[in-house]
């Protein structure tokens, strides 16, 4: 506001079209929140409500159940899953994905710039095609109706994008740094440790924050590899009791989905500044 | 966090690209029986599913059952993933229709070599037959399910048919169908004829089946070939296109779906095994009874031009699989579910629905005294289990939905089944 | 540091280890041995596999189910693409007026790229209900369609169900990356172009457009891709019907693999697909992606 340039606008002018705009994003606001407003009402709500002609739009009183039953039976046993899952898998992915990534920014070679170039195609590569031998593999290993044979999907899932993101962000970071310190007798695992991590750490948290957000919501792999509750994450978990008697007690399934939703909201709402860097830095400069 | 370790420990066996791992079950019991099915999902199984766990661990002290609940549309391929995964559970609960498929993986255990010959001698003979291969009996009827007719009672009553007369041949239905169906309704809550269930899933079409049937179809040809591209077929298929285009029935709807429109007390009819009770008294909240003076009563299907009467046997059945641990004690388990009077008795009793395949129980003690009971008890001689016995019975169902589907839409009837038999000639060249 | 991290084979090795072994396991693999098994009829329940040379190739190129499936995903894909690059640059563009509180809308419309597929899944499955949805309500009482329709009965309008998920899933991401791509392009241009005379409009189409040309092909391509892998919605909601009208690539394959346990024909969906994203990716890039600003 004390700036030179916006005194020199003059704000009347701008008013209309500003007004404009305003109605503009907050009508769009509206309609894209409406489905997320609508099955958060809508879990709150008894069954009897929810079949009524008009509809409420807000529970005419409060109700519980459906949360409820949304932390019973095998529901908490499949959040624990997702939750090992997708912790291992960021941790896992980020580690792996970052040292490539930090080796193809800093080795500047025809190799490397191909092997960013495979990391981009493997995204187009057919989830069920790669499934198919994988089955083969874990079966083979005995490892299918394990976290490992899910984390396993999912990191190739999200190893390309890691790459990506922290080839990006260490493409930023000053290379004459860590020549200094060789100059000045660091070995380069040390210059990787002591220096290159603790500047990464933005870029590692985007990276991993990434990893976590798909694996949570990854649901393929979760079906097909795993046979028990006991190693079943929760979309997959979900999606079963869809299927079952609970396919029309709307308030219970909208009460799942939003508890499903919510965790991996509150992460992204904590990182996501940081995470909105990373990711749009990587899609503007590519 | 043991998990966790257990997890990561294998995903270091597994950069390592090394085939070493150890045993995948970690069970902390002395002994337990790993059963893998619905059972314990549906609110109205439940307790009586927990009374046959209780009562075994009590009688087996040592002995725990660990209950891996499945979903019925899912079950087949959770347990196709568990055997080939080499973790398969002891015992299955299983759709009759599955057993040439899991047989055709080499994947289950003859219950004729651990069970009494004269406990299997109890059951019904067209049930025993679909599951014998190679003179073993590879799965028992647990909850038989001859595919009824059920019909509300009171839409009868209002479209001016007589309730106590239920329609016996196909032109009767149809005309029943017609006059529940011309009752309108009001707005939000349309009254159909019937509740079929038309949603991309197999079971659609193996709902079909008595549907074909009554019109004088089959599925399998002279030589044994499972072919639908029939007169009996096309007619069966226009006759749902006509019936759905003309609003007697809602299009699409999956399972629960069709459930739910019959249970509302908004359909005349539905297609439904003995489970019908339990699901209606439940979902309709106790507002529908089920009784032959109540609101919902039963009925065989109705017949074909030549008087016969067909249904299918979609029996829900128990399996124990080649990789059961103790062998024996799944029989035992088994050989309880089917025939422990008190906790057969007690699942009947909280479920209302007939809750083992073995006729010397069926026929005596409170089911044998349950007129709803006999009626299912009754039309078990004309039930016949899927005509189609081939390990890819799921896949050949599934081709044949899209069909259906499209010719409800309007398609070609010769066209799409065509196209259907091209993809079933296919899955059975294989 | 190339010349440094030459002379260390073990920090070469401890850089690149991880990613090659995984790569090659997990991706490379899997892609090679998916080609081999197109040729055979493999299926985990058949212990023995038999060569069969290219009659899966042919029976799948002779099948009408195929085409239709492939035109699905193209179709679902690419509205879904384009309506939510449109939407998402549009709003990008409101957003990027500098208006005050404008980062409160970003932060809120980004929440809806971590809403979970099998959430948006049951959530459209209920508020498109046939009978108590609430778009049917909305939309018969303000006269819109005479009454309720059934959604997922009719192939059109089960597509476009589908189509709404998936778009609506995808703006926040692309409003996300095209604001950022907007904040990237100097004032100064924009400015001199506005003391010129060039209203809004000229300006978007002369400048901003041709500018950011590149990076929206890129990102419309990259989105697209990853949306060719996305099975839930249709899984949950339609189960590729009716008939074959919300049938993907992704969830054709993943049911012949995984359903009906046919392996063989599953592989070779998979490496059709494969090369057929491969040449659009090319003529698509070829045909938009413009050299000269690069």
């Amino acid at each position: 506001m004390t700036s030179g340039s916006s005194a020199s606008v003059p704000l009347p002018r701008l008013h209309p079209r500003a007004v404009a705009s305003y109605v503009v994003i907050v009508v769009s606001l509206v309609l894209l929140l409406l489905p997320v407003l609508w099955m958060v009402l809508t879990a709150f709500k008894t069954t009897d409500e929810v079949f009524r002609v008009p509809p409420t739009i807000w529970p005419s009183e409060a109700n519980w159940k459906p949360i409820a039953y949304a932390f019973s039976g095998s529901l908490p046993r499949f959040f624990l899953n997702s939750i090992i899952i997708a912790a291992c898998t960021a941790v896992v992915t980020t580690v792996v994905g970052a040292l490539t990534g930090y080796g193809i920014s800093r080795a500047r070679h025809w190799s490397t710039s191909a092997l960013l170039m495979f990391f981009l195609a493997s995204m187009a590569f057919p989830l069920p095609l790669l499934m198919i031998s994988i089955y083969y593999l874990l079966s083979v290993l005995q490892l299918l109706n394990t976290y490992a044979a899910v984390i396993i999907g999912h990191m190739l899932l999200t190893l390309p994008i890691v790459v990506w993101l922290t080839k990006g962000f260490i493409d930023d970071l000053p290379v004459e740094v860590e020549q200094s310190a060789y100059i000045d007798g660091a070995g380069p695992l040390r210059i990787l440790f002591d220096m290159v991590l603790p500047m990464m750490r933005p870029g590692l948290a985007a990276a991993g924050l990434y990893v976590f957000v798909t694996s949570w919501n990854e649901f393929v792999f979760g079906l097909s590899f795993t046979s028990s509750t006991e190693m079943r994450p929760l979309p997959a978990g979900i999606s079963l009791l869809f299927l079952q008697e609970f396919q029309y007690q709307w308030p219970e399934m909208m009460a799942v989905a939003t508890v499903a939703t919510l965790p991996i909201l509150l992460l992204f709402l904590a990182f996501q500044n940081q995470f909105v860097e990373g990711v749009t830095a990587g899609a503007v400069k590519h | 966090m043991k998990m966790l370790k257990r997890a990561t420990g294998r995903w270091a066996a597994i950069l390592a690209a090394s085939a070493l791992a150890t045993g995948v079950a970690a069970s902390a019991h002395a002994e337990s029986i790993k059963m893998m099915g619905w059972v314990g999902l549906f609110d109205f199984q439940k307790a009586g599913w927990e009374r046959i766990v209780s009562d075994f661990e009590a009688q087996n002290p040592g002995v725990t059952i660990e209950y891996i609940g499945t979903p019925f549309e899912d079950t087949l391929n959770q347990a196709t993933v568990a055997i080939l995964g080499n973790n398969a559970p002891d015992v299955i609960q299983i759709a009759s229709s599955w057993v040439p498929q899991l047989a055709g993986m080499g994947a289950l255990e003859p219950l004729s070599d651990h069970l009494p010959a004269d406990e299997i001698a109890q059951f019904p003979k067209a049930s025993l037959d679909a599951a014998t291969i190679d003179s073993k009996v590879l799965a028992l009827d647990w909850l038989p399910g001859p595919i009824s007719m059920g019909y509300n009672r009171t839409l009868m009553k209002k479209a001016g048919l007589d309730p106590d007369s239920p329609p016996k041949t196909w032109d009767e239905f149809t005309n029943a169908v017609d006059k529940i169906c011309a009752l309108g309704g009001d707005g939000d809550a349309k009254i159909y004829g019937v509740s079929l269930r038309t949603a991309r899933n197999p079971n659609s079409a193996h709902w079909a089946l008595p549907i074909i049937w009554a019109n004088g179809g089959s599925v399998v040809d002279e030589s044994g070939k499972v072919s639908f591209n029939n007169d009996g077929v096309r007619k069966a298929f226009d006759w749902y296109r006509d019936v759905i285009r003309r609003g007697c029935s809602q299009e699409a709807f999956d399972i629960q779906g069709s459930r739910n429109v019959f249970a509302q007390g908004r359909a005349g009819f539905i297609f439904e095994g003995p489970w019908l009770r339990g699901l209606v008294e439940k979902l309709s909240g106790g507002k529908l009874s089920v009784a032959p003076e109540g609101d919902v009563w039963i009925a065989p299907v109705p017949a074909a031009a030549d008087g016969k009467v067909k249904q299918i046997e979609n029996s829900n059945m128990l399996v124990m699989t080649k990789q059961a641990k103790n062998k024996k004690l799944a029989a035992k388990f088994i050989s309880f579910v089917l025939g422990n009077k008190d906790t057969v008795e007690y699942f009947y009793e909280t479920s209302q629905q007939l809750t083992t395949g073995r006729l010397d129980i069926l026929k005596q003690g409170k089911m044998g005294a349950d007129p709803y009971i006999q009626a299912f008890v009754d039309t078990l001689p004309v039930s016949d289990p899927l005509p189609i016995n081939n390990p890819q019975v799921n896949a050949i169902l599934d081709a044949v939905t899209p069909a259906l589907q499209s010719i409800i839409q309007g398609g070609d009837a010769n066209d799409e089944l065509s196209n259907a038999d091209r993809e079933i000639d296919r899955t059975l060249g294989q | 540091m190339w010349l440094i991290l030459k002379h260390s084979p073990l920090t070469l090795a401890l850089l690149f280890a991880p990613g090659l072994v995984v790569s090659a396991i997990f991706l490379v693999y899997p892609v090679i041995n998916g080609v081999r098994l197109s040729l055979t009829n493999a299926s985990p329940m058949r212990p023995i596999q038999r060569f069969v040379g290219l009659s899966n190739y042919t029976y799948l190129l002779s099948d009408r189910t195929f085409w239709e499936v492939l035109a699905n995903s193209f179709v679902i894909v690419g509205a879904a693409i384009a309506i939510s690059m449109v939407a998402g640059f549009a709003l990008a563009l409101l957003l990027n007026q500098g208006l005050r509180g404008t980062y409160f809308f970003r932060v809120a419309v980004f929440q809806i790229w971590v809403v979970p597929w099998i959430s948006v899944a049951i959530l459209w499955g209920w508020v498109f209900n046939a009978d108590y949805g609430i778009v049917n309500y909305v939309m018969v009482r303000i006269g819109l369609i005479g009454h309720n329709l059934n959604w997922f009965a009719d192939p059109y309008l089960a597509r476009l169900v589908i189509i709404l998920g998936f778009a609506w899933r995808m703006i926040p991401f692309m409003m996300v990356v095209s604001l950022a791509a907007l904040q990237s392009i100097s004032k100064e241009i924009l400015d001199a172009a506005a003391v010129d005379g060039a209203g809004p409009w000229e300006r978007l189409r002369d400048i901003v457009l041709p500018l950011l040309r590149n990076i929206l092909v890129v990102m419309g391509l990259l989105q697209g891709v990853k949306l060719f892998q996305e099975i839930t919605l249709p899984w949950v909601l339609t189960q590729g019907g009716p008939v074959n009208a919300t049938t993907t690539l992704s969830l054709y394959a993943y049911k012949l693999a995984f359903q009906r346990w046919d392996f063989g024909l599953a592989s070779t969906v998979g490496t059709l697909w494969l090369c057929i994203l491969l040449v659009f990716a090319l003529a698509y890039l070829r045909f938009f992606v413009s050299a000269r600003n690069d």
